[in-house]
C-alpha cells in the first residue's frame, strides 16, 4: 500500500514534472514560432529598405525603366527562391525585350512556358491578344539543359507601370509548387510600385521642364526644330510651320521640312555634315516664300559627348535685308543729292575762274553775278542736306536738345506763310491761316519753325493749283494744341502714308523730278517727339491733297 | 437582386484574371484571405457568405495593394460584363488609365 502510494506519488510528480516541462517547451516553441515570423518580417524589412537604398543610388536621375527593372530582378533573389527571373520590356513595342536570367539550370520549355506565363499575363492586363513578333531576347546565368525534367510549377509576375503606361513586366518562376504566396512575394510589389512611384515623380519634373523648355522655344520668332540621328522630328515651334508655309493643324515631318526646302537647300545633306564634322553649319541667305532666312544647323551632344541629333535654327533676315537695300540706296540718293550741287559749284567757278584768267575776254558783271548765286544755291542746298543729315544723327543718338520756352505757334506760322508767299504766289497758290489770332505753347521756335518749314515746303511743292490752308486748333481734352497744314495737291498713297516719316524711305509715287531726300519729315517727326508731341499725315489718295498735322502738348 | 450565382461566376473570373496577371499563388492567397469567400485551386469560387458587395470591396482593395490600376481596370473590365453588378454596386470606382504600347490600346 504505502509502495503503490509511493508509486502514485512518483507518477503525479512525474506527471506534474512533464506537465510542466511540457508546457515550457510550447512556450519555447510558440516563441521560437514568434522569433521566425518577426525574423521572416525584419529580413523582408531589411531587403525593402536595401533594394529601395539600391535603387536611389544607382537609378540616380535616370529614367532607364532597364535600369530600374534590372535593379528589382537582381534583388529578388535575396528573398525569394527561384529558378529564373525576367523580364520584358514594352517601352519599343517594336522591339520587346526579354531579359531572363537563369539561376539555376532549366531546360527550353521552361523558358518557353516563362514566356507564355508573361504573354498571358500582358493580354490579360491589355484585355486583347498580345502577339509578340519581334523579341530581342537576352540569356544570362546557368546554362540551359534540355536533359533536365523541369517545368514552370510556381510563378510571379509583377507588371511595371509608370504614368499609367505599361512599361514591362517582371516574371519569377520556379519549378517547385507552391510558391511566391502573398506573405514571399508581395514585398516585390511593394519594391516595384515605389521604384514606380519615384520614377513618376522624376519624371512630373522632368516634364515641367520640359514644359518650360518647349515654352520658350515655343514662343521664338525663329523657327528652330531638332531631329534626331534617325532624322525623327524630336521638336519644333509654330514658326517653323510658319516660315515653311506647312499645313497649319497636321504634325508635320522631318521630310515635311525637306520637302518644303527642295531646290533651296539640301537639309538632310546638311544635317549629315553638321554630324560628320560636328561643328555648326551655317546656311545663309535661302530665298523662300518671299523671305530670306540663314539656316544655322548644330550637331547636339549628350553629356557623354555622343551625338543624340541636330538643332536646326531658321533665322528671318528678310527685314534685315530690305533695310540693307536701303541703306544702299540711301546712300546712293545721298551721293546723288551731293554731286548735283558740287558740280554745279565746281562748272561756275571753273567758267568764272576760265574768264577771269582769259584777259580778252570781258567778264560781264550780271554773268558774274549769275555763276556766284549758282554756287550760293548749291552749297545752302549742301548745308541744308548737311544739316538735315546731322539733325537725323542727333535725333537716333537721343542728343537732340531743345530750347522750349513759352512762344505763339501761330505768329511761327504767320512767319513761316510770309517766307512762302512768294513761292506760293508763282504758282498761283493761296496760302490761308484760318485759327486764333494768338496760341501759346512751351516749343523751341527755331525748331518747331523748322517743322513748319519743312511742312509747308513740301505743301507748296506738291502742289500745282489750289490752296494751302493752316490752321491751330486747341484740344483741352488731350491737353494739346494741333497744327494742321493742308493741300490740295499731289495726295499720298496708303501704302506711302504708313513710311512717310521713316529715314531711307523715298516715297514710291512721288515724282522723280521733285524727289527729295526725305529727311525732312524725318527730322520733323524727331523735333515733334522730342517736345512730347506726334505727326502724322492723312490722305484721301493720291492726287486728292493730303493734311499733316502735329501737336504740342500744353 | 443579383443571384449569389452570378456574383461566384464574377468573384471567380476576377479572381482568375488576377491569378494570370500576378501569378496563381499569390492572387489566390488573397483570394483566401477575404472573410466570406471560399475558393479552389483553379481559382473557382465554391462558396460566398455574407454581403456579396463587400466580398467584393474587400478584394479589390487588396489586389489594388499589389497594383492598385491592374485591380481596378480589371474590376472595371469585368462590371462592363456584368451590368447588374455594376448596378448594385453603385459606388465610384476611381478613374484609371492604362495604356499598352503593344496594342495601342487605351482605357
Amino acid at each position: 500500500m504505502i509502495i503503490l502510494s509511493i508509486l502514485i506519488a512518483d507518477f503525479m510528480l512525474l506527471g506534474g514534472v512533464s506537465i510542466f516541462y511540457f508546457r515550457r517547451r510550447m512556450q519555447e516553441r510558440a516563441a521560437m514560432a514568434g522569433v521566425t515570423n518577426r525574423s521572416q518580417e525584419v529580413q523582408q524589412r531589411m531587403y525593402q529598405i536595401q533594394v529601395l537604398q539600391e535603387i536611389n543610388e544607382r537609378i540616380g536621375y535616370t529614367l532607364d525603366t532597364s535600369k530600374i527593372i534590372e535593379i528589382v530582378t537582381g534583388s529578388i533573389g535575396y528573398l525569394l527562391e527561384y529558378e529564373t527571373v525576367s523580364f520584358m520590356l514594352y517601352s519599343d513595342p517594336k522591339n520587346v525585350v526579354f531579359k531572363c536570367h537563369v539561376h539555376n539550370s532549366v531546360n527550353h520549355a521552361f523558358i518557353a512556358q516563362v514566356k507564355e506565363k508573361m504573354n498571358a499575363a500582358t493580354s490579360t492586363l491589355c484585355n486583347q491578344e498580345v502577339t509578340l513578333e519581334k523579341i530581342d531576347e537576352r540569356m544570362s546565368g546557368a546554362i540551359l539543359d534540355d536533359n533536365l525534367d523541369v517545368q514552370v510549377m510556381s510563378y510571379l509576375n509583377v507588371p511595371v507601370i509608370i504614368e499609367g503606361q505599361l512599361l514591362g513586366l517582371i516574371n519569377v518562376s520556379s519549378s517547385k509548387p507552391n510558391l511566391f504566396g502573398r506573405s514571399q512575394a508581395g514585398v516585390v510589389y511593394t519594391i516595384t510600385n515605389q521604384a514606380a512611384f519615384a520614377v513618376s515623380k522624376l519624371q512630373e519634373v522632368l516634364e515641367n521642364e520640359k514644359g518650360k523648355l518647349s515654352g520658350i522655344i515655343a514662343a521664338m520668332t525663329d523657327g528652330v526644330f531638332m531631329v534626331d540621328l534617325d532624322y525623327v522630328l524630336v521638336i519644333s515651334n509654330p514658326a517653323v510651320i510658319d516660315m515653311l508655309q506647312l499645313p497649319v493643324g497636321k504634325e508635320a515631318t522631318t521630310f515635311d521640312i525637306i520637302d518644303s526646302l527642295a531646290g533651296k537647300v539640301d537639309l538632310r545633306t546638311k544635317i549629315d555634315e553638321a554630324l560628320a564634322k560636328n561643328i555648326p553649319i551655317d546656311v545663309p541667305e535661302v530665298y523662300l516664300h518671299d523671305k530670306v532666312m540663314n539656316i544655322t544647323l548644330t550637331p547636339v551632344r549628350d553629356k557623354g559627348g555622343d551625338h543624340r541629333g541636330v538643332a536646326v535654327i531658321l533665322h528671318d533676315v528678310t527685314s534685315e535685308k530690305s533695310l540693307e537695300k536701303l541703306r544702299q540706296e540711301f546712300t546712293a540718293m545721298m551721293v546723288h543729292e551731293l554731286r548735283a550741287p558740287l558740280t554745279a559749284v565746281r562748272w561756275s567757278s571753273e567758267g568764272l575762274l576760265k574768264s577771269l584768267g582769259d584777259a580778252k575776254t570781258h567778264l560781264e558783271d550780271a554773268k558774274i553775278k549769275d555763276s556766284m548765286t549758282t554756287i550760293d544755291l548749291a552749297a545752302t542746298n549742301m548745308l541744308e542736306l548737311v544739316n538735315d543729315l546731322l539733325d537725323v544723327a542727333k535725333i537716333e543718338a537721343g542728343k537732340f536738345d531743345l530750347n522750349a520756352q513759352e512762344n505763339d505757334i501761330v505768329a511761327s506760322l504767320k512767319e513761316a506763310i510770309k517766307t512762302f508767299e512768294p513761292q506760293a504766289t508763282a504758282k498761283h497758290l493761296v496760302l490761308n491761316y484760318v485759327g486764333p489770332e494768338k496760341q501759346l505753347a512751351k516749343f523751341d521756335r527755331v525748331r518747331i519753325s523748322q517743322v513748319i518749314t519743312n511742312l509747308l515746303s513740301n505743301a507748296v511743292k506738291y502742289t500745282d493749283s489750289g490752296n494751302v490752308d493752316l490752321n491751330v486748333t486747341m484740344q483741352e481734352k488731350e491737353k494739346r494744341v494741333v497744327v494742321s497744314i493742308k493741300d490740295s495737291g499731289i495726295g499720298v498713297s496708303r501704302e506711302d502714308l504708313s513710311v512717310l516719316f521713316s529715314k531711307f524711305k523715298q516715297l514710291k509715287s512721288f515724282d522723280s523730278s521733285r524727289k527729295g531726300t526725305g529727311l525732312g519729315l524725318v527730322v520733323s517727326k524727331g523735333i515733334v517727339e522730342a517736345h512730347g508731341g506726334q505727326i502724322w499725315a492723312e490722305s484721301a489718295g493720291e492726287n486728292l491733297g493730303s493734311t499733316f498735322f502735329f501737336s504740342l502738348p500744353l | 437582386m443579383v443571384p449569389v450565382q452570378t456574383y461566384k461566376k464574377f468573384l471567380t473570373e476576377l479572381v482568375r484574371r488576377h491569378m494570370v496577371i500576378f501569378g496563381p499563388n499569390i492572387a489566390r492567397d488573397i483570394a483566401k484571405s477575404v472573410s466570406g469567400l471560399t475558393i479552389d485551386t483553379t481559382g473557382e469560387v465554391t462558396a460566398l457568405s455574407g454581403s456579396p458587395i463587400v466580398v467584393v470591396q474587400k478584394l479589390i482593395s487588396l489586389y489594388q495593394e499589389l497594383s492598385e490600376p491592374v485591380a481596378l481596370l480589371q474590376f472595371r473590365l469585368l462590371l462592363d460584363q456584368y451590368p447588374d453588378i455594376f448596378l448594385e454596386y453603385n459606388q465610384p470606382i476611381p478613374e484609371v488609365k492604362l495604356s499598352c504600347a503593344l496594342v495601342e490600346h487605351k482605357s
